[in-house]
């Protein structure tokens, strides 16, 4: 899943510390998420789009990988 | 940091455990395991273990708990863990009712409780780098 993370929150100026604990999670957790190794709950997908105000889609985009 | 004073603790309580029951083995004789003095005190340890954990439990909740990261992280390591042990134990128990086989079981199986400890912490660093 790719996601757009870090985008979003240079364009809120606000770092992974700030970010993390906005959404109540770990700044490694953050950091992880925009590097793309770990596929946040839709708990806190859902948490990241009301921070940032928009759409989870927006945010992550889901590609199914082909077989 | 929470998540390792945890497992920290996890792994005390269980050597402890171990030792214990390793070291008191010898010392009692099948009639002193009859002995109501015993009894009490295995009960009094029981109970008192079950409220260090309950007020152990109670504390780490107060301070905060780790993320969900960490615990999808845990929640595999101890899949990886239960399968290590689940494993060996069947076939420690394969081999057991051979009747050839005479196995020192107890030391094998401290040390599968060892292997499974060791591949859950393992686990649990090989995917915090990963992940």
């Amino acid at each position: 899943m790719d996601n757009s993370l870090k985008v979003w929150r240079a364009k809120a100026d606000v770092t992974q510390a700030e970010l993390a604990d906005a959404v109540d999670v770990s700044r490694q957790t953050i950091n992880a998420t925009e590097r793309g190794r770990y596929d946040p709950s839709l708990e806190l997908a859902f948490e990241l789009a009301r921070y940032f105000e928009c759409a989870i889609e927006d945010i992550f985009e889901y590609e199914p990988s082909e077989e | 940091m929470e998540s390792r004073q945890h497992r920290l603790l996890y792994l005390v309580v269980i050597v402890a455990g171990f030792v214990f029951g390793v070291g008191l083995e010898p010392v009692l004789d099948p009639l002193e395991r009859q002995n109501l003095a015993w009894i009490g005190l295995v009960a009094a340890m029981l109970v008192g273990g079950v409220a260090a954990c309950y007020w152990y439990k109670r504390k780490a909740r107060s301070i905060g708990g780790p993320d969900e990261r960490l615990q999808r992280i845990e929640l595999r390591a101890s899949r990886r863990s239960q399968r290590t042990l689940v494993a060996g134990v069947a076939v420690l128990a394969l081999i057991a009712v051979l009747p050839w086989a005479e196995l020192p079981v107890a030391v094998l199986l401290g040390a599968l409780l060892v292997a499974g400890i060791a591949v859950h912490e393992l686990s649990i660093e090989y995917d915090r780098r990963r992940m």
